[in-house]
């Protein structure tokens, strides 16, 4: 104490002594882009401690000594700045906006971290990259921008769920998803509906919304979030505001949206179907000849009545969309804010396909005093949604473009949608539905409201130790109706059918944190930072279910209140609760070793009563070889770091939001859902009933995540080339898995933990600008990642057959388990396959052929190559995506190519090409009414190549030059055209669906995907 | 000092409010809301009663007694046919391709274990807590009776007919839940023993008179132990257990002027003769479009259509034939079934067991101990009520033959005639024209991939992939 007081009086004295000596500068520093003033920049006499920050109004006042000669600017993003103050007493300094590299902060879990002290694997892009983009959820967004991403759809449904995979498949029968934290709020995201095709809890957020992402994919930078962290984490910052003069943001986007279709594989039309049938009357020996048989196929089917529609072109249509944005920010030293509004629309490709949606969001922030400040930050949207059916149902408008005749007429004479409730007419009341009518008189609708908020406040208990506690919500508030209309479709035969699904997630999470910083000596040498804290999170969902049946013979009136007869009112819910514990921490030694660890106890309700708490953590360590002294010289190199991670995390992702309790074995009552998203009916009678619902397994527990990570990032010649190398291996243990049993036991299987899968891969990130030539400037940007999966326990030694997909020890856990395909036999068109892998037998009968192991469904190398070239204004941006090396599924060749099975639907065209006499050389066979054989069954003849490059996204703008903007009085303004996914290279030309398949690549009459032309103007005040 | 005191009150309200986040244990016991853990399923003899009444809902899956079950038998047999214009349903089972993967064959399989498994629970459950209460008893009996005749249908389906190789594979018996076994399949033989345990045991266990004929009662298990006798060729205790129906259920034969409105009731009422067991839908528990009316209805799917065959057997003056429409689909002259008239609101329910199945059974019974005139005199009551015109005289195999073709016409689209082509060791022409004579492989389902993949114990029938 006593020491500490002479201190104080000699720094008391040191500075009356330097009073003695000083003079006052006074000055203004500025952003060098905009001029705005920059707010809380750091001035310091070179050399010294002696220093101030600017004001509110980016001014400063100083008081240097005499022989003071340089000043020092920094400010956090921007270049650190020296300015000669000789003989000066009045300064103004524009400081730039930092280039990427060391001076740069990532997100990671629970804050922020120099680049310099980073020890993982993470990715980050900026709000910049995903803003006016026209695809309504982030997820899509990301596709191409992050090495070892993958993010597919499978849909063109506007405002579908996206699959997102980070660094390979690493669960079978959890989700394999990773956890989205927006604001540091772990979201619950995904597919939340219960009634709509596919939807997604992300299309609820605005990307303009945006500040940053980071994508945590190694044990370093993600094990922090513990047992759900094994599928890699999402990090999603939300704007906030900035210090200055208000900025005014509007940004506005027009264009259409189109179908991408293929010519191969259109439907027949009215004379094919007519001709191609009547020779199947005929192989199926219904009729001697063609011309009976032409006669039979009329009579049965009222063929050869002048129609001829292409149903695929009346159910796709030229879709609208659009996007208006409008933000603004500011405020002082003490007190920050953003606003912003937003509107986005798009129709899908198909009829009666739509997302629309208004978001807004608030955020601020303000510093009471030196020791607390505090803040809250709101995101709110509604979001409607429309959308059609898919697969095998009557009334999806895919299936009809391929299934329903081309002699059937879209229309009656009088213009109305033709439909009628005589069961001989052509759109009678069964059978696959006339799309037209139902996209008219039907309606399936989700109304979503989604609001992710927080607040948060932080005390400054000493200059180096915070505490700060976050209350954050997650809530999301589902609204669907279906209604099917009473006069035609799935409501004809109950006259009407109106369901409405309620469903609400409310999700809080409260952390609480001890933030430290410890500089050991007081001379930047050996740094300490070490957070510790704690979180507890509970997700409430509540649902509720009516139905009623027989409504009003209108359509105007769609809601169950007006029907007569309700046939279903059923209430639910199913909550999970996770509590932890959590302490992460790195120690740096000169800027040059960096050593990181983190910790995390895990307790939650998703884990069976015998496994209710788990441990997950991790050890990191970086070498800035940058800073070495040896190679401080070497003016071409900027940057050289090497890192390595590895740790332990966890995924706690089972079972479905619906039903949350996998790990037990009960008794269900009533209706309800079951573990697999199955619905079951107990009931009987009228009677209540109850029954065996799931095996259950006190034991099951998180699947343990083992990473390991080694990457390599490095920065040349002046920063014309980055590049970051990854190499990661990561083994997933006790994966939850269904363990098929006997079904004499009563069920098909129960959960367990057993089995393992592994992902190794390296990914390659490469940007750089590899011409700069007078004002023309060329950026490239190149991802890789090679993953490779296999399997490497299973729960016996005998491989798994689950659906098309075979599980054993050695290959990729979604390899294709097919019968081979042979052709056809040239004498009699009968379809071949091979009796074995062999290929030595082939045999005309199915259940002769043993199936094999064929490909996989997950890629082994995807990425992508983007360009930007610039000349002056002008910019001309692509993004080119490609994925090489997996099969893909088509699951309803075997009705669209059945060879006559199902004959009573139209055929694609591949059919066209079938045997029709001895000799004939086609892998198309006999075409047989009612079918030939088998031969419509799955086998490889119905795998694809699934490899494909896509233009996903093509832009030129138009940047008006300062000089004209400071005339007009704007800040900034840009004006362009864009196209997206307007090309597609696939290298199988038969494949029938679009390649972009969902991750088990199966294709399954979905919306199809759109290409997007837009036109759109940004302009800032 | 003063900064220690600071420091450690933040640490301490710090540790407050952990507490407070993470309150305990409970925090993380979540129970859901509209189930029970399996060992608190059996407290009250109530539970026992949703728990049968799960055991019956089991029956109405669209794979089981819900629709494939009544549609197979038929279809594999020489009833009926599957429309040229046709939604792609049951084509295998139409031409006669089943395969092991076959979708409606697995499901069959797993229903019919998933029933036995709610069953046994039951059963366990009574004998565990409940065996000397009456309502105990009673649903016991009853889930006794329904996994008989789960039994019955699975080794009927899935082996080979007792009546012809009774020391071949039938189907695995198991009694009691095991999570884990991995059963081999027991002998036809074996798995008759068992049905015909269970329904001795069942019979006097009934204590529960005026049941909705939608559960098992004392003479629907008669009835199905009945049944069962005739499909074991014990002829003289079908003919006791049918007779004991006959005489002692109550229930009244149907009289032809109620034949028409008997099929025309979605559910029966209080004065519905005939029934003694069917598997019920109503307007809220039903299986929507995959509802049996569905495959024969032409405001549904309409698939299924009566051969020409089995509609030249009628007589004009016999009422069954009003059950058929000689209508069109598709501009071609169509056969429409129209025993399953409700596509919506109360769904039809599925007979299974009914009196005038005992009579047949009794007059073939007799007939096959060597007392025609019983047999005879049984077959003409029928006959009295069905078609006034035909009166039969016949003896020995004749009028077997005559049993027989009367069977076929009475039990028409209710699921029966393919097993008892299978049962006669009769060779059949499907509705597709296909000769499927007795000894084929096909007659007999295949054991589903999915039962073998999982459990190595478990043998395919011959002519299967293996």
């Amino acid at each position: 104490m006593k020491r500490k007081l002479l201190l104080w009086l000699f720094l008391l004295a040191v500075t009356v002594c330097a009073k003695a000596q000083t003079r006052t500068l006074t000055g203004k520093v500025t952003d060098h882009a905009n001029a705005s003033p920059l707010p809380g920049v750091s001035i310091k006499v070179k050399g010294t401690n002696n220093g101030t920050s600017t004001t509110a109004d980016g001014t400063f006042r100083i008081n240097v000594p005499e022989n003071a000669k340089v000043l020092v600017f920094s400010f956090l993003g921007y270049e650190t700045t020296e300015k000669n103050i000789g003989g000066l007493s009045n300064l103004s300094v524009s400081l730039s906006q930092a280039a990427q590299g060391l001076t740069e902060y990532v997100m990671v879990g629970y804050g922020t971290q120099s680049k310099l002290a980073q020890t993982g694997a993470i990715s980050q892009i900026s709000g910049k990259q995903v803003e006016n983009i026209p695809l309504p959820s982030v997820d899509k967004i990301l596709q191409g921008k992050i090495a070892g991403l993958q993010s597919l759809g499978g849909s063109g449904q506007p405002g579908a769920i996206q699959q997102i995979r980070i660094r390979g498949i690493g669960s079978i029968n959890s989700s394999a998803a990773p956890l989205f934290v927006v604001d540091g709020v772990p979201i619950n995201a995904g597919d939340l509906s219960r009634n709509t095709t596919t939807a997604n809890s992300l299309a609820g957020l605005n990307p303009n919304d945006i500040e940053s992402i980071s994508v945590l994919k190694d044990a370093a930078s993600s094990s922090i979030y513990g047992s759900r962290a094994a599928n890699g984490v999402i990090l999603i910052t939300t704007k906030g505001g900035k210090a200055g003069k208000t900025r005014i943001r509007a940004d506005a986007e027009y264009g259409f949206a189109k179908p991408i279709l293929r010519d191969a594989n259109r439907p027949l039309n009215a004379s094919e179907w007519r001709n191609l049938t009547a020779e199947g009357f005929v192989n199926a020996g219904f009729d001697a000849d063609m011309t009976s048989a032409l006669k039979d196929v009329d009579e049965s089917f009222g063929s050869n009545n002048g129609v001829n529609t292409n149903w695929l072109d009346v159910v796709t249509r030229t879709g609208q969309q659009m996007q208006y944005n409008l933000s603004a920010d500011g405020g002082n030293d003490k007190t920050q804010f953003h606003v912003s509004g937003g509107y986005f629309k798009q129709e899908g490709t198909v009829i009666a396909s739509s997302f629309d949606r208004v978001s807004g969001s608030f955020n601020i922030k303000h510093k009471l005093n030196d020791r607390i400040t505090f803040g809250s930050s709101l995101i709110a949207s509604s979001s409607r949604q429309r959308g059609p059916t898919n697969g095998g149902t009557f009334a999806n408008p895919v299936l009809a473009a391929y299934f329903l005749l081309p002699h059937y007429s879209p229309y009656k004479p009088d213009g109305t949608p033709n439909f009628s409730s005589d069961p001989n007419a052509e759109f009678g009341p069964g059978g696959t539905f006339n799309p037209i009518a139902i996209a008219a008189m039907d309606n399936n609708r989700n109304s979503t409201l989604k609001a992710i908020g927080s607040i948060w406040g932080e005390y400054e208990i000493l200059p180096n130790l915070k505490f700060t506690t976050k209350y954050g919500v997650d809530y999301n508030n589902l609204e669907e109706l279906g209604y099917q209309n009473p006069l035609y479709g799935d409501g004809f035969a109950d006259h009407g059918i109106s369901t409405v699904n309620y469903t609400r997630y409310f999700n809080w999470v409260w952390t609480n944190m001890l933030n430290y910083r410890w500089d050991i000596k007081k001379d930047n040498q050996w740094v300490v930072n070490v957070k510790a804290g704690y979180e507890a999170q509970k997700s409430k969902l509540f649902f509720s279910t009516t139905e009623t049946r027989n409504l009003p013979s209108r359509l105007d009136v769609q809601l169950g209140a007006a029907g007569s007869r309700p046939t279903e009112a059923s209430a639910g819910g199913s909550d999970y609760s996770f509590a932890s514990v959590l302490a992460l921490g790195d120690v740096t030694y000169k800027g040059k070793y960096v050593l990181s660890g983190s910790f995390r106890r895990d307790g939650s309700s998703r884990f069976g009563s015998d496994n209710r708490y788990g441990n997950f953590w991790s050890v990191g360590g970086s070498w800035n070889v940058d800073q070495e002294d040896f190679l401080k010289d070497i003016s071409w190199l900027d940057q050289l770091k090497v890192r390595a991670s590895y740790g332990q995390n966890g995924n706690a992702n089972f079972g479905t939001y619906l039903f949350d309790y996998v790990w037990r074995s009960l008794y269900g009552y009533g209706k309800g859902t079951d573990t697999k998203n199955n619905a079951y009916n107990f009931n009987y009678e009228g009677a209540v009933g109850s029954a065996p619902l799931s095996a259950g397994n006190n034991a099951l527990t998180w699947e343990v995540n083992k990473p390991f990570d080694i990457g390599v990032d490095f920065s040349v010649f002046k920063r014309r080339l980055n590049a970051s190398v990854e190499y990661y291996t990561r083994t997933t243990s006790s994966l939850l898995m269904e363990q098929p049993l006997s079904r004499t036991s009563g069920f098909q299987d129960y959960l367990t933990n057993i089995g393992s899968i592994r992902n190794k891969g390296i990914e390659i990130t490469l940007s750089g600008t590899p011409v700069i030539a007078g004002d023309f400037r060329w950026d490239a940007s190149f991802t890789f990642a090679h993953n490779k999966n296999e399997v490497v326990s299973l729960a016996s030694s005998l491989p798994q057959i689950s659906g098309q997909f075979i599980r054993q020890v050695g290959s990729d856990y979604q390899t294709f388990y097919v019968r081979q395909w042979a052709g056809v036999d040239k004498q009699n068109g009968d379809a071949l396959w091979y009796k074995d892998d062999t290929h030595k037998e082939t045999t005309n009968s199915y259940s002769q052929a043993k199936r094999v192991a064929l490909g996989s469904a997950s890629p082994k190398y995807f990425g992508s190559f983007g360009s930007t070239f610039s000349f002056k204004g002008f910019s001309l941006d692509g993004l080119l995506y490609y994925n090489f090396g997996n099969y893909v599924q088509d699951l309803w060749a075997r009705y669209l190519q059945g060879d006559g099975f199902a004959g009573a639907f139209n055929k694609m065209a591949p059919q066209l090409n079938r045997w029709q006499k001895p000799g004939d050389e086609t892998d198309v066979p006999k075409y047989v009414f009612n079918g030939n054989k088998n031969s419509n069954e799955m086998s490889s003849r119905f795998l694809y190549k699934g490899d494909y490059i896509r233009l996903r996204d093509v832009t030129l703008s138009y940047t008006f030059p300062q000089a004209w903007l400071n005339h007009a009085k704007i800040s900034s303004l840009r004006v362009y055209v864009r196209g997206t996914n307007i090309w597609t290279w696939v290298k199988d030309k038969n494949i029938t669906s679009d390649p972009e398949a969902s991750i088990a690549s199966q294709s399954n009459l979905e919306v199809f995907m759109p290409k997007i032309y837009t036109v759109g103007i940004n302009l800032g005040l | 000092m003063k900064r220690q005191i600071k420091l450690y009150t933040a640490v301490a309200g710090f540790t407050a409010m952990g507490l407070l986040g993470s309150c305990g244990k409970d925090f993380l016991d979540l129970k859901p809301y509209v189930s029970v853990p399996t060992d608190e399923a059996f407290k009250s003899v109530s539970d026992v009663e949703n728990a049968m009444t799960g055991v019956y809902a089991s029956l109405t899956e669209t794979d089981f007694y819900g629709r494939s079950i009544p549609v197979i038998g038929d279809l594999m047999g020489d009833n009926t046919t599957v429309s040229v214009k046709n939604s792609g349903r049951y084509i295998p089972q139409f031409k006669y391709s089943v395969t092991v993967t076959d979708a409606t064959n697995s499901v069959n399989w797993l229903d019919a274990y998933k029933t036995i498994l709610r069953a046994n629970n039951v059963i366990d459950g009574v004998d565990k807590k409940f065996a000397n209460d009456d309502l105990g008893k009673q649903y016991k009996a009853e889930a006794l009776t329904v996994r008989a005749l789960v039994y019955f249908n699975l080794v009927r389906t899935f082996g080979k007919p007792y009546t012809d190789a009774p020391a071949s594979d039938g189907v695995p018996i198991v009694l009691h839940y095991d999570r884990d076994a991995k059963p081999a399949r027991n002998k036809v033989q074996e798995v008759y023993q068992q049905i015909v345990k269970d329904l001795d045991a069942a019979y006097p266990l009934f204590t529960q008179e005026g049941s909705p004929v939608t559960r098992m009662s004392k003479y629907a298990s008669r009835a199905l132990a009945a049944k069962v006798a005739l499909y074991m060729g014990d002829y003289a205790k079908a003919l006791t257990y049918s007779e004991d129906v006959i005489s002692n259920s109550g229930v009244v034969l149907l009289k032809k002027d109620r034949v028409a409105s008997y099929w025309a009731e979605a559910s029966p009422s209080a004065t519905t003769p005939e029934t003694l067991f069917e598997v019920g839908a109503d307007a809220v528990n039903n299986n929507g479009n995959d509802e049996l009316g569905n495959m024969y209805n032409q405001l549904g799917y309409g698939d299924l259509l009566c051969t020409t065959p089995l509609y030249d057997l009628y007589s004009t003056t016999d009422v069954r034939k009003a059950l058929i429409i000689d209508g069109k689909r598709g501009g071609q002259r169509a056969l429409i079934v129209n025993k399953y008239q409700h596509i919506s609101e109360d769904y039809d329910n599925k007979k299974v067991l009914r009196m005038s199945e005992m009579v047949l059974i009794a007059a073939e019974a007799a007939n096959r101990t060597g007392d025609d005139t019983k047999a005879q005199g049984y077959l003409n009551t029928l006959m009295a009520e069905r078609d006034p015109n035909q009166k039969y005289t016949s003896t020995g195999t004749q009028l077997l033959d005559d049993i027989i073709t009367e069977r076929r016409k009475e039990l028409a689209f209710e699921g029966d005639r393919f097993h008892d082509l299978n049962r006669l060791k009769r060779n059949l022409v499907n509705g597709g024209g296909t000769a499927v004579n007795y000894g084929d492989y096909r007659r007999v389902s295949p054991i589903p991939q999915t039962e073998r993949d999982a459990n190595p114990n478990m043998t395919q029938n011959d002519g299967y992939t293996k």
